[in-house]
């Protein structure tokens, strides 16, 4: 598959390779679909985890159950990405209108073989297939979980497994293939070459993809079902209190919003160092603000500039976009990426790494964003941003519309139930 | 009833693995609280045999404490090498039912395939685990038949056909079992289980599958530094020579670790060496 970029739908671009339509009339979006059983797996769910895919996976979940289908999510007890310590206890909740059957995770046992391992992934030394797993299975592992789908797993009509780099979904998604769909939620880095990775990409059902350039690198690691360009979405705030943000948090100066996870893999370090870069070369007059989970690590010379501001509840990090002056994504690995979407909602400018290569593709598509290559790069859009506030205005009004036209819940959950007509008995 | 069983679920999805998880989902249904222990640290486990050889039984003695039936599969490399000699699969076998032979429990014994036991089922060895087994399942006709002519007659009431196997991805072929009758759904199922196996081998294929898997080393776009001429970092220095499960004496230790954890005197020591265990692999990795 080689569409051209520029005449491919983002959302609900279906690109089945299997003949469809021959199981009576195809719902179409807006029409009554047939009710389906569906249950999403994935590694973590619920109030206080943090993720894109994770927050993606909550959404779609409640929406389905919100237009009458029965959806269960089969998750861990775990909450933090990094013990998987079972918080939650085992058993069934619910989560508005979502059945959540939770399976206590047994955490990593040897991080020390762990490390070894994954160090040779990422160095591209090749791992033997018993290496690769006895990796993913030295995260964490939730054989109860296994077990209940060996049990159920054809109770259901569809099994939604995301995303791809858990033992939830290398280990379970092999049990029933026949009504498993695959949300990968890739990104190009090491790890989506493991061969565990690409199997089951070519062994599930269907494989839901978020963005254009996620779809391309799916074709690049393995031979793919039926697949189609799902997309994702986000909420739309009904207002914004800038002002108010600022006072609570004793923002005097004008700032740089940098959400999410800080860590290296989401290119926290490197944004501290071109932000750091970027007051020395041009005496910005601009704070660097950052929410989100893990230690930010700020060097104590930058503490004045650079203010953490820990984890903040959904509304608040509205309220956090609409009061910056621009948006700053450092992060590499991005297979959709929410919070640019969120920026944009808000007004706000995105500054973004083109190392992602979605990222900079919605950059592109909708002319909301700059993006940069490397820290001097980074500091010159910095500075563009702080002098000419009112073209930043105007390229984050593009931003908004883009994101209005494309990644709003309704559009995309008519998206999903056409797909799922494939799988509703 | 608390059971523990002893052998490899999937993956990978074999008839033996297939079987074993039958074995485990039938103990669910009558209301077990099952622990799978296995001696491959690729499968679904609870947890793992960390010691090779006959040292193995050690570990399952403890993880069977308070078991109320044992069920051990034999598999190629548990408890005796596929290259055992006589000594090995003797040190093996004796071991195992030395272990199990002190347990007040129920013990099964499973053999999927006659090939799965080095040498055969016959020998003294073999006789003793035949002896200390309540139980003797054989996975197939063919094996039930085989194990008769090895088996003594002491013993030959305890065997069973146990052929009973879960239906797991596209392993299976039930194209026969569909009918004239057969539903849509169970016809298309069918032909997405297979095609997900049939892409599956695809990538196995040498020179085909869309991705490399060797070549010059990647380097994770997060180690790049964004300054011009900075270079990359020298990735190949950061390889580990370590090998993938650690050496004989780390086994050890980790299986003396999982053994310590076991006991309340003993605990809290195991959990603080746990602990900075995490510390060193966080400053190292």
């Amino acid at each position: 598959m080689a569409d051209g970029l520029a005449a491919h739908s983002v959302t609900l671009s279906a690109h089945s390779h299997t003949e469809r339509g021959q199981r009576g009339p195809v719902c179409l979006p807006g029409s009554i679909p047939a009710v389906a059983k569906i249950a999403f797996v994935t590694p973590r769910y619920g109030d206080g985890v943090l993720g894109g895919s994770e927050s993606r996976v909550r959404e779609e979940a409640r929406g389905l159950a919100k237009r009458g289908h029965e959806v269960e999510v089969l998750t861990t007890c775990a909450r933090d990405h990094h013990t998987w310590q079972n918080v939650w206890p085992a058993g069934l909740g619910t989560d508005g209108g979502v059945t959540v059957r939770r399976f206590e995770t047994i955490p990593r046992s040897d991080p020390v073989v762990w490390s070894a391992l994954e160090r040779r992934i990422f160095a591209g030394d090749r791992l033997t297939d018993e290496d690769e797993l006895a990796w993913v299975n030295a995260r964490f592992r939730v054989p109860e979980l296994y077990l209940y789908l060996a049990e159920t797993a054809r109770e259901y009509d569809a099994l939604v497994f995301s995303p791809y780099l858990f033992w939830t979904t290398l280990y379970c998604i092999g049990i029933a293939p026949e009504r498993s769909i695959l949300m990968p939620c890739l990104h190009d880095e090491p790890y989506a070459y493991l061969r565990s990775v690409r199997a089951a990409l070519a062994g599930s059902a269907e494989v839901w993809f978020q963005s254009e350039p996620e779809h391309q690198l799916g074709h690049r690691l393995a031979p793919l079902p039926s697949h189609r360009v799902i997309g994702s979405a986000v909420h739309v705030p009904e207002q914004y209190d800038p002002a108010g943000f600022r006072e609570r948090h004793g923002l005097e100066r004008p700032f740089v919003l940098c959400a999410g996870r800080r860590e290296e893999g989401k290119g926290w370090p490197q944004a501290m160092r071109g932000f750091a870069a970027a007051l020395v070369r041009h005496g910005l007059q601009l704070d660097l603000v950052t929410v989100g989970a893990g230690d930010p690590e700020i060097p104590p010379a930058l503490r004045e500039r650079i203010i953490d501001l820990g984890y903040l509840d959904d509304g608040e990090v509205a309220n956090a976009f609409a009061a910056a002056e621009a948006y700053l994504q450092p992060s590499p690995n991005e297979s959709f990426s929410r919070t640019i979407m969120e920026a944009w909602l808000a007004s706000t400018v995105v500054i973004a790494n083109m190392a992602s290569e979605v990222v900079a593709w919605h950059c592109e598509r909708s002319g909301g964003g700059l993006v940069y290559g490397d820290e001097i790069e980074m500091g010159e859009c910095l500075r563009l941003v702080a002098e000419a506030p009112k073209l930043a205005s105007e390229l984050a009004g593009r931003g908004r519309e883009y994101v209005l036209s494309n990644y709003t819940w309704p559009k995309i959950l008519d998206g999903m139930e056409v797909a799922l007509e494939r799988f509703s008995s | 009833m608390r059971a523990v069983v002893v052998g490899s679920l999937p993956p990978p999805i074999t008839e033996r693995s297939r079987s074993l998880l039958a074995e485990v989902l039938r103990l669910r249904r009558e209301g077990c609280e099952v622990e799978v222990v296995s001696p491959r640290a690729d499968t679904v486990a609870h947890r793992y045999l960390e010691l090779p050889g006959p040292a193995a039984a050690l570990e399952l003695g403890l993880a069977c404490r308070g078991a109320d039936r044992v069920v051990v599969q034999l598999e190629p490399g548990f408890p005796a090498g596929d290259q055992s000699g006589r000594a090995g699969r003797a040190l093996g076998l004796g071991a195992i039912a030395l272990v199990l032979a002190y347990k007040r429990s129920e013990v099964v014994i499973r053999l999927h395939s006659i090939h799965d036991l080095p040498r055969g089922a016959g020998g003294r060895a073999a006789e003793s685990l035949w002896a200390v087994a309540d139980r003797i399942d054989a996975g197939s006709e063919e094996t039930f038949e085989q194990l008769v002519s090895s088996v003594p007659a002491a013993h030959r009431a305890k065997l069973q056909l146990a052929t009973e196997m879960v239906a797991l991805g596209g392993d299976r072929s039930r194209s026969a079992d569909l009918g004239a009758g057969a539903s849509y759904e169970a016809v298309t199922d069918l032909v997405r289980a297979r095609a997900a196996e049939a892409r599956m081998r695809v990538l196995s294929a040498p020179g085909v599958g869309a991705a490399p898997t060797r070549g010059p080393a990647r380097v994770p776009l997060w180690q790049w530094q964004p300054v011009p001429g900075a270079g990359v970092p020298p990735l190949a220095q950061s390889l580990s020579n370590e090998r993938a499960h650690g050496t004989l004496a780390r086994r050890m230790a980790r299986a003396a670790l999982v053994a310590a954890e076991e006991h309340p005197a003993t605990r809290p020591a195991a959990r603080a060496i746990r602990r900075a265990r995490r510390l060193v692999a966080r400053s190292i990795g």
